[in-house]
C-alpha cells in the first residue's frame, strides 16, 4: 500500500504542458497549477514500503501545498534501478518501471515541489516485499508431445528469483540444483547448461548439455530451493513431456494468392545432426500442370544443421535465385510448386521413398503413406490480403500428423521458430503487439529487449556499412542518435542495429549502443545500386549475403556504402526503395572527417538517412508528390533542406531558399550543417505552412507558420511585395506550392500491396512481370526475393 | 557582348592564347574526382591523374598546368544529387586556371555563374551581362572556357519505386588564361 495524497486541492486551472516546453531534460513531467493565494509547499522524505513487484509500479508521494498555489512536481533524480514518470503531479501519482532486478533491494528517487514562493525536494524510497511464493512454469509445457529433440527449458516466474538460488547440474547422475532434468522419473538426472536469465530475472532458459534421445518422456522440475528476490521458497513443479521421432519437419507454409507470388514453405530439422537436404525431396501441386497429383521437387545439396530452419521457395520462372543457407529455389523443368487455399505439400525420404511429412490444407488430397495425416485438413487463408500470413506448428513443432498442429499466424516467420502470438498491430509496425511485451519474442528475436512496445511504432533497421578509410562511409553514433530522436516525439522508435560497431563488444548484444547482433562491417565495393547492369555491386547480393532471412517481415536493410558511380567518385547522397524497405547511403569521397568538420560529417549522414528513410516511408521529395524545392515544405525530404537542415522559423526563414538558387540574398545559415549537430534541425514537415501560390505571392507572410517572418522570395524590393508572380521553387512554371503532413502519412508496412512497392525484390526480374496468368490479375503481386510485407489489421 | 569571341574565332586565338589549346581527347566518362588523405602542395602529375591538395583528378588528359607561387584552392558545394567541386589555381589573387564539376545549376563559382537552359549550359563572367552560351569553348577577357564533358540528358529512369536522385545536370568546364 503506498502513501496517500495529505490534502485535498480545491478546483485549480491546471495548464499542462506549458513548463514541460521550458523544462531540462531531467525533468519527467511538469504541471503548473495556478491560484490566487501563495503559501510555501511542504514535502518530506518518505518511504514506500511492502510494494509488490510489477513491470511498473504505481504508487503516490505524499505533499502539501494547502494554499493551493501555482506548483509543479518534477523528478529530479532518477532511481538507480528505474525510471520514475510523474502520472498526475494533482495527486503525486507515480509510475516507477524497473530497469533492473535490483530494484528489488530498495532504490529512491528526488522529486521537486515549487511554487512562485519557495521550492522543496524530497527523497522518495522504495521498498519492496513479497510473501507470496512465485509461480513458476516450464516451456515445453506439461504433457506436451513431440518436443523437438533440441529443445531449451525455459522456466517463467511471475516474480523476479534470486538468481543465487538458480542452480544446475553440470554432470549427469544424482540430481541436484534447483532445475533438474530427468529420463528416469528423477532417479537421475541429465546435465545442464546456462543459467540464462532475464526479462528482470523472470525467465531462466537452461539446455540440456546433450542433445535428448528421440521419442522419449522427460520431466523437469524446480524445486523449492528456488526463491523470489525476497527469499520466499516456490512451491515444487514437475511437469514432463516427450520428444518427436526427429527427422525433418515442414514446420510453416506461406499463403499466396497471386499465381506469380513465389510460393514458400519453411523446413525444420529437428535432429541432432546435420542433414544434408538432397536426401529428400517433396511433392506439391505445381503449376502449370496443376494435377492434384502434384509434381516431385528435389531438393539441393545443403546441409542444414540440428536445430536450424531453411526456406524453400519457388524459384522465379524469369530470372535465377542462387540458393544460399537461409532459402534454397525450387523448379522442376518449367513446373513450380503451388498452391492457393489448397495444397498440400508431401516431404519424402530419396532413399527409401517413405513419406516424411506431410500438410494438407483447404482440401484432402492424402499422402503418400496414408498414416502420415489423419483427419481434417488444415486451413491456409488465401486472399488478395493475405500475404505475410502462413500456417505453422507452434514453437515446439508439435507433430500429432493432423491438423491440429497448425495454427494460423498472421504475420508469419520466415526461417525461424514460429512464436507469432496474436494478430494485432495496433501499431503499424508489422509486429503483432503481443510479441512486443516483456519476455516474448518474435521470429526467435527478443524485441522487447531490443526496445520494443505495444503501442508504439517500432521501426528496426540493419546498418551495414563498407570497409573504407573515409569517414563517410561508416555511420557516426551522433547521426543515428540524431535520427531517433527526430521520430520520438511521434511515437515513433527507431532501432537500429550496427552491430559492434560502437560497443566493440563482439559477446553482448546493447540496444543502448545500437548492438542487435545483426549490423556488421561489409566488402568495399566502389559502386553500388539496385540490380545494376553495369558492373557496380548489387545492393541485394550483400543482402542475401548479410542479412538475416528472419529479418525480412519488418527490418529495413541500409547499406552505408561509398558510392553509386562505378568509378567510386561521389555522386548521389542516397538510393531509397518508396514504400519499401532497402536504403543506401553514399557519402564516399564527399571528403567528409571529423578533423575537417565533424558537424558536417554528423549532420550530412543524419539528414541523408532520414531522407533515404523517408523514402522507404513513402514520402517523395515534396512529401506526396515529387515536386522539389518547395520552400514552404519543411522537410529534409526537400532538396532545399535535406543536407541545409531546416530553418529557424522567424529567424531569416528563407535562407536556405536562397542558397538553393545562390542568388544575392544567400547568407550564412542559421543552425547549418556546419553548426553543431545539436542544433541542426532534422525533421519532416508537418503541413503547418500556407500554401505559396507563385503567381500571388505574399512576402510579408513568409512561410505563414507560427512565428513566421517575411521572406523576400524574389531577392528583389526588400521583403515586401504583397502580389508577386516569382518561380521560386525553379521549376519553369508558376503554380501554388503546398506543404504536407508527413508525419501523418508515413507508411510503415513497406507499402503493402501498393503497386509502386517491389517488397525488396530484386530490379532484374520486376515485380510486373507476370510470369504465370492465373487466376486473373498478377500484375501488383510481389515476388521473388521474399515477401516483405504484413497488411494492417482492418 | 564584348567579351564573346565566337568559336571560328577561338581556333585563330588558340596557339597565340594557350600552348596547351590543342584538341583535348575526347572524354568518354568525367573526370573522377576522389580525396585523399595525403595532401599534396601544389600541382603533382601523377601517371594519368592530376592531384592538387587533397583532391585527385582521374583520369587527366590535359596539359598539366603550371604552379609557381600559386595558390590552389578548393570548393565544394554539397547537395543532395552530389557535390559540385571547383579547384582553382591563383597568383597575385587572379585566378589563371579552373577545374569546374558541376552538378547543379545554377552553381556560382568564381569563373562564374553557370546555368542550364534547354540542354545548354550558359556562363555569365559579369552580372551586368548576359549568360553567354557554352557550347563547346569560349573565350573571354583571354581566358578560355572550355567543355570538357556534359552528361546527356537521363536515358533511362530508375524503377517507378526507387527514389532518382541522380544530378539533372552534370557538367565539366576547363578555365584557362593567359
Amino acid at each position: 500500500m503506498g502513501a496517500v495524497l495529505s490534502f485535498v486541492r480545491p478546483p485549480l486551472i491546471v495548464a499542462l504542458g506549458l513548463l514541460a516546453i521550458a523544462c531540462s531534460p531531467k525533468v519527467t513531467i511538469v504541471e503548473s497549477v495556478s491560484s490566487p493565494t501563495q503559501l510555501a509547499p511542504t514535502m518530506a522524505d518518505q518511504t514506500l514500503s511492502d510494494l509488490a513487484f510489477a513491470a511498473t509500479v504505481q504508487d503516490t508521494i505524499s505533499f502539501s501545498d494547502t494554499d493551493s498555489s501555482s506548483f509543479t512536481l518534477i523528478v529530479t533524480a532518477q532511481g538507480a534501478h528505474g525510471s520514475v514518470t510523474i502520472t498526475d503531479a494533482d495527486t503525486g501519482a507515480f509510475d516507477y518501471a524497473l530497469t533492473s532486478a535490483d530494484a528489488l533491494s530498495g532504490d529512491s528517487f528526488t522529486v521537486q515541489l515549487s511554487d512562485s514562493t519557495s521550492t522543496v525536494s524530497a527523497v522518495i524510497s522504495l521498498a519492496f516485499a513479497d510473501g507470496t511464493p512465485p509461480v513458476v512454469s516450464f516451456t515445453p509445457l506439461d504433457a506436451a508431445a513431440n518436443v523437438a529433440i533440441a529443445s531449451d527449458l525455459v522456466l517463467s516466474s511471475d516474480d523476479p528469483l534470486d538468481s543465487e538460488t538458480i542452480t544446475v547440474q553440470n554432470s549427469a547422475g544424482v540430481c541436484s540444483g534447483s532445475i533438474q532434468l530427468s529420463a528416469d522419473n528423477f532417479s537421475t538426472c541429465l546435465a545442464l547448461t546456462g543459467p540464462t536469465i532475464s526479462d528482470l530475472a523472470r525467465t531462466v532458459t537452461v539446455a540440456p548439455t546433450l542433445i535428448l534421445a528421440e521419442k522419449t518422456t522427460y520431466k523437469v522440475r524446480a524445486t523449492d530451493a528456488l526463491t523470489n528476490t525476497f527469499g520466499t521458497a516456490i512451491a515444487t513443479v514437475e511437469q514432463g513431456f516427450a520428444t518427436l521421432n526427429a527427422y525433418l519437419i515442414i514446420n510453416e507454409v506461406g499463403s499466396s494468392y497471386y499465381s506469380n507470388t513465389l510460393r514458400w514453405f519453411e523446413l525444420y530439422n529437428a535432429t541432432g545432426t546435420a542433414i544434408d537436404l538432397a536426401e529428400y525431396s517433396f511433392r506439391s501441386i505445381s503449376y502449370p500442370a496443376l494435377l492434384s497429383s502434384g509434381t516431385h521437387f528435389a531438393l539441393p545439396s545443403q546441409n542444414l544443421l540440428p536445430g536450424h530452419y531453411v526456406v524453400v521457395r519457388s524459384q522465379h520462372a524469369t530470372g535465377t535465385y542462387a540458393d544460399n543457407n537461409q532459402v534454397v529455389y525450387i523448379k522442376n523443368g518449367s513446373e513450380f510448386p503451388y498452391w492457393t487455399a489448397d495444397g498440400y505439400i508431401e516431404l519424402i525420404h530419396v532413399g527409401s521413398g517413405a513419406t516424411i511429412d506431410y500438410v494438407e490444407f483447404g482440401q484432402n488430397y492424402g499422402p503418400t503413406d496414408a498414416t502420415a495425416w489423419s483427419g481434417d485438413k488444415a486451413t491456409l487463408i488465401s486472399s488478395t490480403s493475405s500475404f505475410g500470413q502462413s500456417i505453422g506448428r507452434d514453437a515446439n513443432h508439435n507433430d500429432s500428423n493432423s491438423a491440429a498442429d497448425w495454427t494460423a499466424f498472421n504475420p508469419g516467420t520466415f526461417g525461424s521458430v514460429n512464436d507469432v502470438e496474436c494478430a494485432t498491430d495496433a501499431d503499424f509496425d508489422m509486429i503483432p503487439d503481443c510479441n512486443e511485451a516483456a519476455g516474448k519474442t518474435f521470429a526467435g528475436m527478443p524485441l522487447y529487449d531490443w526496445g520494443a512496445r505495444p503501442g508504439v511504432t517500432d521501426i528496426f533497421i540493419e546498418i551495414d556499412y563498407m570497409n573504407s578509410i573515409d569517414e563517410g562511409v561508416t555511420p557516426r553514433k551522433e547521426a543515428l542518435d540524431s535520427v531517433v530522436a527526430a521520430f520520438a516525439p511521434h511515437n515513433i522508435a527507431i532501432h537500429f542495429d550496427v552491430g559492434d560497431l560502437y560497443d566493440q563488444d563482439s559477446g553482448n548484444l546493447d540496444p543502448l549502443d545500437f548492438d542487435l547482433g545483426g549490423g556488421q562491417q561489409v566488402p568495399l565495393a566502389n559502386g553500388i545500386s539496385f540490380s545494376p547492369v553495369d558492373g557496380r555491386a548489387d545492393f541485394y547480393d550483400y543482402k542475401a549475403a548479410y542479412f538475416n532471412y528472419a529479418r525480412l517481415q519488418f527490418f529495413h536493410y541500409l547499406i552505408f556504402a561509398n558510392s553509386q558511380i562505378l568509378d567510386g567518385s561521389a555522386g548521389s547522397s542516397g538510393l531509397a526503395e518508396l514504400e519499401g524497405n532497402d536504403i543506401i547511403v553514399t557519402l564516399g569521397n564527399w571528403g567528409l572527417s571529423a578533423a575537417g568538420d565533424l558537424n558536417k560529417l554528423i549532420n550530412y549522414q543524419a539528414t541523408t538517412l532520414m531522407h533515404e528513410l523517408g523514402h522507404n516511408l513513402g514520402l517523395g521529395h515534396g512529401g506526396n508528390e515529387s515536386t522539389n524545392f518547395k520552400p514552404n515544405y519543411l522537410s529534409v525530404m526537400n532538396y532545399t533542406y535535406q543536407l541545409r537542415g531546416l530553418p529557424t522559423i522567424g529567424s531569416n526563414e528563407g535562407d536556405r531558399m536562397h542558397a538553393e538558387v545562390a542568388d544575392a540574398c544567400a547568407t550564412t545559415l542559421i543552425n547549418g550543417p556546419t553548426d553543431s549537430y545539436t542544433s541542426f534541425v532534422l525533421d519532416f514537415s508537418d503541413n503547418s505552412s500556407i500554401a505559396l501560390d507563385e503567381t500571388n505571392l505574399n512576402e510579408t507572410l513568409g512561410f505563414g507558420r507560427t512565428g513566421s517572418g517575411a521572406v523576400d522570395f524574389n531577392c528583389a524590393n526588400g521583403a515586401t511585395e504583397t502580389a508577386l508572380s516569382a518561380d521560386i521553387n525553379k521549376d519553369a512554371s508558376t503554380t501554388t506550392l503546398t506543404d504536407h503532413d508527413d508525419w501523418a502519412n508515413l507508411v510503415t508496412d513497406f507499402g503493402g500491396l501498393s503497386t509502386l512497392s517491389n517488397q525488396g525484390v530484386q530490379l532484374t526480374a520486376p515485380v510486373d512481370t507476370p510470369f504465370i496468368v492465373w487466376p486473373v490479375r498478377v500484375q501488383y503481386d510481389r515476388s521473388p526475393y521474399i515477401v516483405e510485407t504484413l497488411q494492417r489489421p482492418e | 557582348m564584348m567579351h564573346r569571341i565566337l568559336l571560328p574565332a577561338v581556333a585563330l586565338g588558340c596557339a597565340s592564347l594557350f600552348t596547351a589549346c590543342q584538341a583535348l581527347p575526347q572524354l568518354t566518362e568525367p573526370v573522377a574526382i576522389f580525396y585523399t588523405p595525403e595532401m599534396t602542395q601544389g600541382v603533382v602529375a601523377d601517371s594519368d591523374e592530376l592531384r592538387l591538395k587533397n583532391i585527385r583528378l582521374s583520369p587527366w588528359l590535359s596539359a598539366i598546368p603550371d604552379c609557381l607561387d600559386c595558390r590552389v584552392t578548393s570548393r565544394v558545394d554539397d547537395r543532395p544529387s552530389g557535390p559540385s567541386h571547383q579547384v582553382s589555381l591563383s597568383q597575385a589573387e587572379k585566378i589563371y586556371w579552373a577545374f569546374v564539376n558541376g552538378k547543379t545549376t545554377p552553381y556560382q563559382t568564381d569563373i562564374g555563374r553557370f546555368s542550364f537552359v534547354d540542354q545548354q549550359l550558359y556562363v555569365q563572367t559579369d552580372p551586368a551581362q548576359a549568360a553567354v552560351k557554352l557550347t563547346d569553348s569560349l573565350i573571354v577577357a583571354d581566358c578560355h572556357y572550355q567543355l570538357l564533358w556534359q552528361a546527356q540528358p537521363r536515358a533511362s529512369a530508375m524503377a517507378a519505386n526507387i527514389s532518382d536522385e541522380r544530378p539533372f545536370v552534370h557538367f565539366q568546364v576547363l578555365y584557362r588564361c593567359n
